[in-house]
């Protein structure tokens, strides 16, 4: 067991696509029985970007982390009504976008964590990514997941729309007008920057 | 000239991608891992598992119920074997009186006095009809008491042997054809 654990461990760099995803929804397979160690592996595996995602949504480092725990736990729970043809990923964010959502309609008004940029960041790398808090600050949750799983994950529109539960034209509108705020905003903010 | 915006579109998509990895991600705790296993590895409480099993046991009773509700309104559809509908068609809504006439005046004709022979004229003892036209009033029509095969085939004339075939092809379901002498 240990031995296919390690095995699969190696395959995301190595293997095709197609045996990652046979050597996944095996380890998935496994985790459904309850064995711990494929569990392990499925938690290592997707935990930075669960939380990334969860941050995100979110927009707090404290609650992003609770949420993500659930969300694991959650899965891991309902892993029998796990169907292969929506790859894991797809499924695992999609409960986790409902758990930060549930999360946010628990809490009581949002806080906004404005951060100073690094110090070892380039001007532009800066600027960007203070564009990227702001334009973050400025759209709802669902948007917000729909932009991370687009242009750091790299899901196709479908599978944005399955997780986020709204039609794939919803999903390219919402993405696009999300695109053309960030466009204003880091227009505005670089001719700033010109100007000091 | 739609060169520039197009460019400038790629720069701020590249800038927009780069801003949004660069995010920072908070650490997870050391024992996030361990909590998220200790919490999916956990049964789940009496309660929820209590909830579980009552709505699957709810679905599978009403699934039931409406499959029992199906089979008993098929079964009272269905005639009884006693009864005397059961084989009968129900798309010629006059075919059964019309084919137990058919059926009696076939087996029986000494006892058709009734039904759809029943008001025909009826044949006097001298040969002759007491009523009726004057087609099976024939001088040679000879035989005598109540009606017999023989009479009903041989010199049925007019309007008798209209009025029986149009008897028949009713119990067949034909639409009757106009009287013709």
């Amino acid at each position: 067991m240990a031995a296919h654990v390690a095995t699969c461990e190696g395959l995301p760099g190595a293997g095709g696509a197609q045996q990652t995803d046979a050597c996944e929804l095996a380890t998935v397979a496994r985790a459904a029985r309850g064995d711990p160690e494929a569990c392990s592996w499925l938690l290592s595996r997707y935990r930075g970007r669960v939380l990334r995602l969860a941050t995100m949504i979110l927009r707090s480092a404290d609650e992003a982390e609770d949420a993500a725990q659930e969300s694991f736990i959650r899965a891991f729970r309902g892993l029998s009504s796990f169907r292969g043809p929506l790859g894991f990923y797809t499924w695992l964010c999609r409960i986790t976008v409902r758990t930060c959502l549930d999360h946010q309609r628990k809490r009581r008004p949002p806080r906004l964590e404005v951060r100073a940029p690094h110090a070892g960041d380039a001007e532009d790398a800066a600027v960007s990514r203070l564009v990227v808090q702001a334009l973050l600050d400025q759209l709802s949750a669902p948007v917000r997941a729909a932009l991370v799983l687009r242009e750091v994950d790299g899901l196709e529109y479908q599978e944005i729309a399955r997780v986020v539960g709204v039609p794939v034209g919803t999903v390219r509108s919402r993405l696009h007008s999300a695109r053309a705020r960030f466009r204003e905003l880091y227009l505005d903010a670089m001719q700033e920057a010109d100007r000091v | 000239m739609s060169e520039l915006p197009d460019v400038l579109e790629a720069e701020t998509l590249v800038a927009l991608r780069e801003g949004l990895r660069r995010m920072p991600v908070p650490e997870p705790s050391p024992d996030f891992d361990a909590r998220a296993l200790r919490g999916a590895l956990r049964p789940a409480p009496w309660p929820v598992r209590a909830i579980a099993a009552a709505r699957a046991v709810a679905v599978s009773g009403a699934c039931a119920a409406v499959l029992t509700g199906f089979a008993l309104h098929w079964f009272a559809a269905l005639p009884q074997p006693g009864s005397a509908d059961l084989g009968r068609s129900a798309s010629f809504p006059g075919s059964q009186r019309a084919s137990v006439d058919l059926d009696l005046l076939l087996t029986n004709p000494t006892g058709v006095r009734s039904g759809l022979l029943g008001s025909l004229p009826e044949r006097d003892q001298g040969g002759g009809v007491s009523r009726g036209n004057g087609a099976s009033d024939r001088p040679g029509n000879t035989s005598s008491g109540p009606t017999s095969p023989q009479s009903l085939v041989g010199p049925m004339r007019g309007h008798r042997a209209l009025r029986v075939a149009d008897a028949r092809s009713t119990a067949f379901g034909v639409q009757s054809a106009p009287h013709i002498a």
